[in-house]
């Protein structure tokens, strides 16, 4: 795994991280209209939608749009956030307005989130095929794409898919500026657009320090030993980073442009000192800290495929005397020591991959978004696997080499294709209900329900009741909507999926339907409408492998009006 | 031996590109894992047989469950009315006589783990029981008398009642606690949070509970009373308050008490404190050889220092001797 070995990473590399990327964008855009759009999304509309207003106004009257009054009003709303994906929301809404790009309105919202996940294959190609083989790389990038809850995220106008892309882009500069200390400006700059997309970006310079300092010390005890000098030991990239992060980080937010300090301050604080939500983990319902340590671990082994992260085991057990202190390695793992990795790269993999994990296990770090506030380490996750399955198609052609002697390409395509199976065959079965999926690790999405773990949050599985409200109230009426944000109904009602003259509802008893999205503690939403319609029965419940997800209820004074009117 | 030596080596070697071989027969059967789970889902026509053959047999005094509980919803949506909040808001299985039992992927309820099913009956990937428990020990079951009880506010030494009326309902929603029904007894309209009437409660555990909501008014009693109780031999009851204002401290561990007189003598008192969660006091009406018909008139006072936060929701009944244990 060292650059060195991996030269010739060229154009054609390109031709073909640009292909998956836009097969990849193709399908997210496919897929998407079945989504329907989640709490935070409704936040962020409402955002784009100010900020795109603001982006008119610097068109038609540019002083006046500068006023600090003026960029408050267009930019304050959602300031727990950076701007840079909100902003790219509102130009991407913006172009839709002018050239009709998109039949369904909240593609608009999504675009750019989805092109930051396509580029992100793009990106995991590259950075494999640089580090650990084509093959590897191109496994990595897949198999990323194919994690069942990584799949339902790209999809979002959200900031976890884009935050993952612009991490590990620092990274894969960072790990070039290692032997080009011309990339440390893009370090710097890159690390800017990270921080100007959400705060995970906070924790990663600590990484990169380890890493170089591990590096560097090697280096020095080398250039001892040796006598040559082999990387530069000067930290041109934190350099960079210091002085061009944040230059960016403020640039794209007007919002910081007036009170920096103070509104920095703000800012920090929220997320310093974030409330705390609930989630259902082994049949409990965690509200406030501490929270279970093992959590972060536990998920990815309940929701990424069991194949690939029996992959990745296989190759941490095969490199592991590469990441730990050199005596060390050389004491158990001799074999695996003939070769030195000066730049020292699964180092820095390995910590890319831990650092979000532990991060999040700390007992008093909020578990409430689930699986997405550690997708930073889920590329460097993959291009593990892919390691392993380049690693494997190799063991099973040296095995077959005897008996099938002109099969080489056939079978590694047909390896490569066997260990991404299990990958594909999930995310498929996972759409639209990705939060909701669980792999086998846990039992599948029925034996998480058995565990007792989180089923859904954000309300976004109301999107999958559309052909139920079409059909039940095709001339539209009041819908009680549990945890759906109104903003996001409203766009379900934009993007066709529910009829025009559907309503939300403000109190069950004003509703002619009300639903029940099936999480611990949303319990009580059940119990209240038990009591409300007088009746335990739901009209319809919506079911993910057999496990429910939204019960729907039919208010029984308005259907007898209904159907008095009907008489 | 020049050809022994290298054999060593070719055989390490092709063990060890076996040891790599693991991940394809772990794909294969990860995909087959996921098909076999995809195949076990119940479909609607089994739901619906099911339900159906449940609904055909179903007496007044069965309660219907189903294993995982989380298939509740479903449960609940195929058996339509039949199943009823008494049975879906159920806070154990002592008021039935017979439980039947809808299991999903052979899971059966903790509850009735060391008892053999009388009846058994596959639909598909559903399997349906049936569990003979024997006659329930439940003599008067509170809860579903509550339109006999009598409400009175106490309120400097007088009594106010608080008569059976409909009003507007009010709540819904996360964190909204129990559901104010529109048919209630009240008395108060400028504490309109003074009422009595059965709602469902969802207790620490999450789980929800068929219960009377009688919020206290502060530290003089609001009072229920229901006439001519057979008494048994023992009163049940189980009291607990909105699990979030349990969870949060809502209101600084104030506690409340919950009173049980019996013809105006106090025969128990259960004393809350927040993070108890349902909590249950078990009080002796009559030693076992008395008539268990033996009627008397039974009262429930519910008191508090502070009344925020505080509404109480209690189910109780009073029994006979309990059933028989069920041996291992």
């Amino acid at each position: 795994m060292t650059q060195s070995r991996k030269a010739g990473v060229g154009f054609r590399d390109h031709l073909v991280g640009l292909a998956m990327a836009l097969a990849y964008l193709g399908l997210l855009l496919a897929t998407a209209p079945a989504i329907g759009m989640a709490r935070d999304e409704g936040v962020y509309v409402i955002a784009a939608n100010r900020y795109a207003e603001w982006y008119d106004l610097v068109g038609t009257d540019r002083a006046r749009a500068l006023e600090p009054a003026v960029v408050d009003r267009h930019w304050e709303f959602n300031h727990e956030h950076p701007a840079l994906m909100k902003t790219f929301f509102a130009w991407s809404v913006l172009a839709d307005r002018k050239f009709h790009l998109f039949d369904v309105p909240s593609q608009a919202y999504r675009l750019p989130g989805m092109i930051t996940g396509a580029l992100l294959l793009w990106l995991t190609y590259i950075f494999g095929a640089r580090t650990v083989g084509r093959q590897a790389g191109a496994f990595a990038a897949l198999a990323l794409g194919l994690m069942p809850q990584f799949f339902y995220h790209a999809h979002l106008a959200c900031f976890d898919v884009p935050i993952t892309f612009f991490l590990t882009w620092v990274v894969y500069a960072y790990f070039r500026s290692l032997t080009d200390a011309r990339w440390s400006i893009a370090v710097g700059l890159i690390y800017g657009l990270a921080l100007a997309t959400k705060h995970n970006a906070w924790v990663l310079p600590g990484v990169l320090l380890i890493h170089f300092g591990w590096m560097s010390v090697a280096e020095l005890l080398r250039r001892k030993r040796t006598g040559t000098k082999s990387v530069s030991v000067v930290p041109y990239w934190l350099v960079a980073m210091t002085l061009l992060g944040p230059v960016v980080f403020v640039g794209t937010w007007p919002w910081l442009w007036e009170n920096t300090a103070a509104r920095f301050q703000e800012y920090a604080a929220f997320h310093l000192n974030h409330e705390y939500y609930n989630m259902a983990y082994f049949g409990l319902n965690y509200y406030r800290p501490p929270f279970p340590i093992a959590y972060p671990f536990v998920m990815t082994l309940f929701t990424v495929p069991l194949t690939t992260l029996l992959l990745v085991a296989f190759s941490l057990n095969s490199r592991a005397p590469t990441f730990v202190p050199w005596p060390l390695g050389k004491l158990f793992r001799p074999e695996r020591m003939k070769r030195r990795d000066i730049l020292r790269t699964d180092v820095l993999f390995v910590g890319c991959l831990l650092a979000p994990l532990v991060v999040i296990a700390l007992p008093h770090t909020p578990i409430f978004g689930g699986t997405k506030h550690w997708f930073p380490a889920y590329p460097f996750l993959a291009l593990y696997a892919g390691w392993a399955a380049r690693r494997a198609t190799r063991r099973v052609r040296s095995l077959t080499q005897p008996y099938l002697p002109r099969a080489g390409a056939a079978l590694r395509t047909a390896t490569l294709s066997m260990l991404l199976l299990p990958s594909l065959v999930e995310t498929y079965s996972s759409h639209a209900f990705g939060l909701a999926h669980y792999t086998w690790g846990a039992g599948f999405t029925p034996g998480a329900a058995d565990y007792g773990m989180n089923r859904q949050f954000w309300g976004y599985t109301t999107g999958s009741l559309g052909e139920f409200f079409r059909t039940h109230l095709p001339d539209g009426g009041a819908v009680w909507i549990c945890d759906t944000m109104p903003e996001a109904f409203e766009q379900l009602k934009r993007d066709g999926v529910l009829s025009p003259q559907t309503r939300v509802a403000w109190t069950m008893a004003d509703a002619d339907y009300a639903i029940v999205h099936h999480e611990h503690h949303f319990a009580e939403v059940d119990g209240q409408l038990w009591v409300a319609y007088g009746t335990t029965a739901p009209t319809y419940v919506l079911t993910h492998d057999g496990v429910p997800i939204i019960s729907v209820y039919e208010n029984p004074a308005h259907r007898a009006a209904r159907e008095r009117d009907a008489r | 031996m020049a050809n022994e030596d290298s054999e060593g080596p070719r055989l390490a070697e092709r063990a060890r590109s076996v040891i790599w071989a693991i991940p394809l027969v772990f794909a294969l059967a990860e995909v087959l894992a996921h098909a076999t789970m995809a195949s076990r889902v119940p479909s609607e026509q089994d739901w619906q047989q099911a339900s159906a053959f449940i609904r055909a047999r179903l007496r007044p005094r069965d309660q219907v469950l189903v294993a995982p509980s989380w298939a509740d919803p479903l449960l609940r949506e195929h058996l339509g009315e039949t199943l009823g909040i008494e049975r879906a808001g159920s806070l154990d299985l002592e008021s039935w006589n017979r439980v039947w039992v809808v299991s999903l992927r052979g899971r059966r309820p903790d509850s009735l783990a060391r008892r053999v099913p009388a009846d058994h009956r596959r639909f598909g990937e559903l399997a349906v029981q049936r569990y003979d428990l024997g006659r329930s020990p439940v003599l008067f079951d509170f809860v579903a008398h509550w339109t006999e009880a009598e409400a009175t506010l106490v309120e400097q030494g007088g009594d106010r009642l608080c008569p059976r009326s409909v009003a507007a309902p009010r709540g819904g929603g996360l964190g909204q606690g129990d559901y104010w029904p529109t048919d209630r007894m009240s008395c108060d309209p400028q504490r309109p949070w003074i009422w009595f009437a059965p709602t469902i409660n969802e207790d620490l555990d999450l789980a929800l509970r068929y219960c009377l909501f009688q919020h206290p008014a502060g530290p003089e009693p609001f009072r229920v009373t229901y006439r001519d109780v057979p008494l048994g031999e023992r009163l049940v009851v189980d009291a607990d308050i909105y699990y979030e204002n349990e969870r949060s401290e809502m209101h600084g561990f104030v506690p409340f008490e919950l009173r049980v007189l019996i013809d105006g003598r106090d025969v128990g008192t259960l004393r809350h404190m927040d993070g108890q969660g349902r909590k249950r006091m078990v009080i002796e009406t009559q030693s076992p050889s008395a008539n268990p018909w033996t009627r008397a008139d039974v009262t429930f006072e519910t008191t508090t220092v502070d009344p925020h936060f505080r509404g109480i929701c209690w189910s109780g009944s009073t029994r006979t001797a309990p059933r028989p244990e069920v041996s291992p």
